[in-house]
């Protein structure tokens, strides 16, 4: 378990500084960091200036120690300053991860609380209406655009019938400025809960350990959540990954689809203008905080299966 | 319609006695689960849409009709058959827009599944055969590949060197090339410890013999099956990012392009986003259905793949 929990720390660590590297290398391609902070054309930058510019991002010294001095930076917590509006990213950035964060935590709840459920509904009541919806919810989560899926759920839930509003969090948290963005983020993770419990539940059913405590007359409720349930739940969680990954993209999205003050809508914003220290800063934030949640369902796991350990 | 509906024990009966006494709807209902003639028929229809597009838009895709901005699909009030989906705020032709939308995305769609499965299958197959350093080697960058959240690289390599249809092709095969990477090695470890391979070898058969002449026909199903579930997968992001703003430039007419000019006329001019996102739909699902067929048909052990 030790060396386990230790090869994923490391793991974990080498894809954290291939990340910073990989984004250093693209903020050196993007062209000469000063550019960022002269105006248009250099009007009025004289050679001593520019070159003190230079001196003062430490642009004279060799890349590597670019890298590392960057790499402090950042560490410490300083990710620079956005073109617009010279707003510390940090700051910016601290502004914005609660709104994205509890966004993301009610819609991974969401997709556990129905996707594994409705999974195993639909893996023992197999050919009935139960299996049939929760099909249909699988089928649709995985196959529509988020951002369509949100755009309709603003036209008939806030425009049509005016029951929820169609936009921003605004100030506070109002529960119900959370229904609808939730419920569109969560739609394809729980596709994804309910696909891998159905598919698990199916194979477990058939085994011949499930088989041998119905024929030893375990009645159909205990073999199915006490036999059946606990190593249906193993697949799901494997692919926390891919539900993060999922999330992430999603709230990206939701986020611009429903004007939603987070992480993800800054990144967009910052595209189209091409405020580069926000995306560098965001690009950051996003990866570390999958990476971190990825090492610890992975290490949850390996709690949960010991078989994980030895492998 | 009453007299179409086929009573259940009337139904019942019928399997019973053989399908060829089989009342029509039943058999009809029972050649439309057996076969993915409704995928099929979407995915004919996207491709002949989009290979002759020219042909059969109406309209140019880019050029607003001024005097015909806002005019709702044919059959809603107020729309003609001259404009079959409407037109957008703008005066352009959807219907037009969505056949070259079509083209598009068919086209990159395709170079980079195409892309990444020659780059994933390759590596797939060196990875399996050669084992020790290069498995090891590969198999770490795929983890690595994994742990970092797709979208984010693909905004900030947007940033720096622009969008263009290109980039975006480039994008989609960073996208697409890891599934065939995990899935042709696995299939790979199996096939080399089977004896027809032992006797090439030992027959002096090169390497690179072995793995094009015995070895990558063992694994063309395991491709085929990944590639369609693929290519859902792709349809689906290049349409996110051309949402985003960080795919498809406009005013080529791709369709998360064209959600996403619709937005901000949701209240009155519904169909702009509806139908493009719609289409992007119905072929996301009709790809992931031929995959799931395809996959039961040719390889059911990757069931337990999940993309």
């Amino acid at each position: 378990m030790r060396s386990f929990v230790l090869r994923r720390l490391m793991y974990t660590f080498i894809a954290l500084i291939g990340s910073t590297l990989f984004v250093f290398a693209l903020s050196r391609a993007q062209g000469d960091p000063r550019n960022l902070f002269i105006s248009e054309g250099g009007y009025g930058v004289t050679k001593e200036t520019w070159e003190e510019l230079g001196r003062k991002l430490n642009l004279d010294k060799p890349l590597v120690a670019q890298y590392f001095i960057w790499l402090g930076q950042v560490v410490k917590g300083d990710l620079g300053v956005s073109v617009e509006g010279r707003v510390p990213v940090a700051r910016m950035i601290r502004e914005r991860l609660w709104p994205t964060a509890s966004l993301g935590g009610v819609a991974w709840i969401i997709a556990i609380v129905i996707g594994i459920p409705l999974g195993v509904l639909s893996a023992t009541r197999r050919g009935t209406l139960a299996d049939y919806v929760a099909r249909s919810v699988a089928l649709i989560g995985q196959a529509s655009p988020p951002f369509w899926i949100g755009l309709v759920a603003i036209l008939v839930f806030a425009v049509k019938f005016g029951w929820v509003p169609a936009g921003t969090r605004g100030d506070g948290f109002a529960i119900r400025n959370y229904v609808l963005p939730a419920v569109v983020l969560g739609l394809g993770p729980t596709a994804a809960y309910l696909r891998l419990t159905r598919s698990a539940m199916l194979n477990i059913l058939d085994s011949e350990y499930v088989k041998l405590a119905r024929a030893k007359g375990a009645n159909g409720r205990v073999v199915i959540w006490k036999h059946a349930f606990k190593n249906a739940l193993i697949p799901p969680l494997t692919v926390s990954t891919l539900v993060l990954a999922t999330l992430i993209t999603g709230s990206v999205v939701v986020e611009t689809v429903f004007s939603w003050p987070g992480m993800g809508r800054m990144t967009v914003q910052a595209v189209s203008t091409n405020d580069f220290p926000i995306i560098t800063g965001a690009v950051l934030v996003f990866t570390a905080l999958y990476l971190f949640l990825n090492f610890m369902t992975d290490i949850l796991y390996a709690v949960i299966d010991p078989r994980i350990r030895f492998t | 319609m009453a007299g179409t509906a086929v009573p259940q024990a009337q139904a019942e009966a019928a399997i019973g006695r053989g399908s060829l006494s089989a009342p029509i709807l039943l058999r009809v209902w029972r050649f439309l689960r057996q076969w993915p003639v409704l995928p099929v028929a979407i995915l004919a229809s996207l491709v002949i849409g989009g290979v002759l597009a020219p042909v059969l838009s109406p309209h140019e895709p880019t050029y607003p009709d001024l005097l015909a901005r806002g005019t709702p699909p044919m059959w809603m009030e107020g729309g003609t058959s001259d404009f079959p989906l409407g037109t957008d705020n703008i005066g352009r032709d959807i219907y037009s827009r969505l056949l070259y939308g079509a083209r598009i995305s068919l086209l990159v769609v395709s170079i980079a599944t195409v892309s990444g499965l020659v780059v994933g299958t390759t590596l797939g197959l060196l990875a399996g055969y050669m084992g020790r350093h290069i498995d090891e080697i590969i198999m770490r960058i795929v983890d690595i590949w994994y742990s970092v959240p797709f979208i984010m690289v693909a905004l900030i390599l947007v940033v720096v060197f622009g969008k263009s249809t290109t980039m975006m092709m480039v994008l989609l095969a960073l996208l697409a090339w890891t599934a065939y990477v995990r899935n042709v090695r696995a299939e790979v470890l199996t096939l080399k410890e089977l004896d027809y391979v032992s006797i090439a070898r030992v027959s002096g058969a090169s390497t690179a013999r072995i793995l094009i002449r015995h070895i990558l026909p063992g694994v063309v199903n395991t491709i085929i099956v990944i590639a369609t579930l693929r290519v859902g997968q792709l349809i689906l992001a290049e349409s996110v990012l051309s949402f985003l703003g960080a795919g498809i430039p406009p005013p080529q007419p791709a369709w998360g392009v064209m959600v996403s000019d619709g937005r901000n006329f949701l209240a009155t001019l519904w169909w702009i986003s509806f139908i493009p996102g719609f289409a992007i739909f119905l072929v996301v699902m009709s790809f992931n259905f031929l995959g799931d067929w395809l996959r039961d048909k040719l390889d059911p052990r990757l069931r337990q793949l999940d993309r």
